[in-house]
């Protein structure tokens, strides 16, 4: 489905050119154009810019002047966030690691097997996976948090590994199977011509070929659980496990009249996706235009 | 879904060598008993659970038929957070329709393609930002002699007396106004998508019969771009119906009511009440909604496809 596709941001594709059509006042319409969505970046953008500009003032600089940039700049802030928040972090990039290990590994053997196999009961299960995508997360929520307590994985990082494995791994095996059977026979045949074993089929072949697709599927599942707020804020009620949302949820409620080190904790929370993002984009923008066809 | 591997479909895996079925069960095995315990059973206990007593887990409880969603129906709260819902669903597909196209519209509309990717890649680069960090910071924005109210004060107007959220008669308004201008995110990229398939004759074709600007936009790109227009309609409407992250950080469902939606209820009747039973009845009530609006999509997915093809 993606690869067939040319990608989507192509620097300077041949591209109809629209300008054309504008007729005479282009230049000033693009301006205009230029103008409006200047205006709009920055309306967008500006609370981040001001989490930024909160994180560096003082009580006092906050009650005089708290919406603009006031100086001097007081990084104190952020060494107070940061002592509190940096074992969130640590927990988070356990919690996200183990749960994209175990998605990538589970959805890639389940995508092999059902695009290069025929065995029977092969398209039930797979309609059975696919269906999953339209139960929304409403419907299980609070059923799985009874499950879940039930397994005493409350207060756990399963609590959140396993839900987000089987969450993830549903949309991922979609896209795996496709890219699975678009590997060509051949390369199967000359394997086993060689005598490979359906592990080594698995391992030398079929993954190398999907690691592309791989790339676009973790990306946008670490998106996701890094910023998951509601279910881990359930799952995990003790700071030592918590993860970062949840983590700065409960710093948000220690630090109401203390707003300085509390947007210092929002920023320092929002850079680790921000550097990611700095390699990762073009895989980022892949995935979010597969991921608008997931209800 | 169906229709999207058809093309795909039409040549079949071909059988390898044979392998012993158990090998292959092996490896859809692990994949399919994790929705089996962790998809499955919750998504069908839940049918159960909403038709007990369920209060703490782990403590007896019964069956109790229909009562919970006897007591939900005729929950004044309940029925207003219906009404809630629907005007946040109401706003949120007002605007995630006609917000995006515009802007996309804008970027289709220069020259450079530099400048193109520019813009696309820095609205969707908001994606990333934590929801909780921009809601957080819309509730200091709102709040009482906050940045709003600053901006009311110098062009005049009234501000909030006590803070938006805090008014029983602004608080839902406000709630739609976050995020304001909206701009940000997959449904800029849905559009352009849609736009950079057209026919670049068909544009043609319009400027020489003199169609430009907004004109041109609402007679012919809207058209060419239907297939979008419903994708976004209805991702908006699945968004809103079980929303309730700004219930969560900011209102809790007030003040008195006024914000609440059957999503935050839940969460309220589960997690703060302990009612496991009444909570899983708004959750089957929820889905069964949401099914629904997924079925009308089916009707349509074939033709927002066309632009899953980028042709």
């Amino acid at each position: 489905m993606i690869a067939a596709r040319e990608p989507v941001l192509t620097k300077a594709g041949p591209l109809p050119t629209p300008a054309k059509v504008l007729g005479k006042h282009q230049r000033g319409m693009r301006w205009g154009l230029h103008s409006l969505l200047w205006i709009l970046g920055i309306l967008e953008f500006y609370p981040m810019v001001l989490a930024v500009f909160m994180s560096l003032k003082t009580n006092t600089q906050y009650y005089l002047h708290p919406f603009s940039l006031t100086f001097p700049l007081d990084f104190a802030n952020y060494s107070q966030a940061f002592a509190v928040i940096w074992h969130f972090i640590l927990n988070s990039v356990a919690v996200v690691s183990i749960s994209l290990a175990g998605t990538l590994l589970v959805s890639t053997m389940a995508g092999f097997a059902i695009g290069r196999y025929r065995f029977p009961g092969r398209d039930v299960v797979y309609y059975m996976l696919i269906g999953l995508m339209m139960v929304p997360g409403v419907l299980t929520m609070v059923p799985l948090f009874v499950l879940i307590s039930h397994f005493h994985m409350v207060d756990s990082w399963w609590g959140l590994v396993f839900p987000y494995i089987a969450g993830g791994e549903i949309f991922s095996i979609f896209l795996l199977r496709q890219f699975m059977m678009g590997i060509p026979q051949e390369l199967f045949d000359a394997a086993q011509v060689d005598g490979a074993t359906i592990w080594q089929e698995f391992w030398h072949i079929a993954l190398p070929s999907v690691m592309p697709i791989l790339g676009v599927i973790a990306v946008n599942h670490v998106v996701g659980w890094w910023n998951d707020l509601i279910w881990p804020s359930i799952v995990l009620t003790n700071q030592k496990w918590m993860t970062l949302m949840p983590g700065l949820y409960s710093f948000t409620g220690q630090n109401q009249t203390n707003v300085g080190p509390l947007m210092a904790g929002y920023v320092i929370g929002s850079i680790p996706l921000v550097i990611l993002f700095m390699f990762t984009s073009r895989l980022f923008i892949e995935g979010m235009n597969s991921g608008a066809f997931k209800l | 879904m169906a229709s999207t591997d058809a093309p795909v479909a039409a040549k079949p895996a071909k059988p390898l060598r044979r392998q012993p079925l158990w090998i292959i069960y092996g490896f859809v095995l692990p994949a399919l008993a994790l929705a089996l315990v962790f998809d499955y059973y919750p998504a069908i206990s839940g049918l159960y659970l909403s038709m007990t007593n369920t209060m703490e887990v782990g403590i007896q409880s019964q069956f109790v038929g229909l009562t919970n969603y006897v007591a939900l129906f005729t929950s004044s709260i309940f029925l207003n957070s219906l009404w809630h819902m629907l005007v946040l669903a109401g706003a949120g597909m007002i605007i995630g329709t006609v917000v995006p196209l515009l802007v996309a519209e804008m970027i289709f509309h220069l020259a450079s393609g530099r400048w193109r990717y520019v813009y696309r890649l820095a609205f969707l680069a908001k994606m990333l930002v934590p929801g909780m960090v921009i809601v957080e910071v819309w509730g200091y924005m709102l709040s009482v002699g906050g940045l709003l109210d600053r901006i009311c004060q110098f062009l005049g107007l009234p501000g909030a007396q006590t803070g938006w959220l805090v008014d029983q008669h602004t608080a839902l308004p406000a709630i739609i106004f976050i995020g304001f201008p909206w701009v940000a995110g997959v449904g800029i990229l849905i559009y352009y998508a849609g736009l950079v398939a057209i026919d670049p004759e068909i544009l043609d074709a319009a400027a020489v019969d003199g169609s430009g600007g907004l004109h041109r936009v609402l007679n012919v790109d809207v058209p060419l771009v239907l297939g979008q227009v419903k994708l976004t309609v209805i991702l908006s409407a699945i968004g809103g119906f079980q929303g309730y992250f700004a219930q969560f950080l900011l209102t809790q469902g007030g003040p008195g009511w006024s914000t609440m939606v059957p999503g935050y209820y839940m969460y309220q009747s589960a997690f703060i009440n302990g009612d496991m039973g009444l909570a899983s009845a708004v959750g089957v009530f929820l889905f069964v909604l949401i099914f629904s609006i997924t079925l009308i999509n089916m009707k349509y997915l074939r033709s927002s496809q066309d632009f899953a093809g980028q042709r």
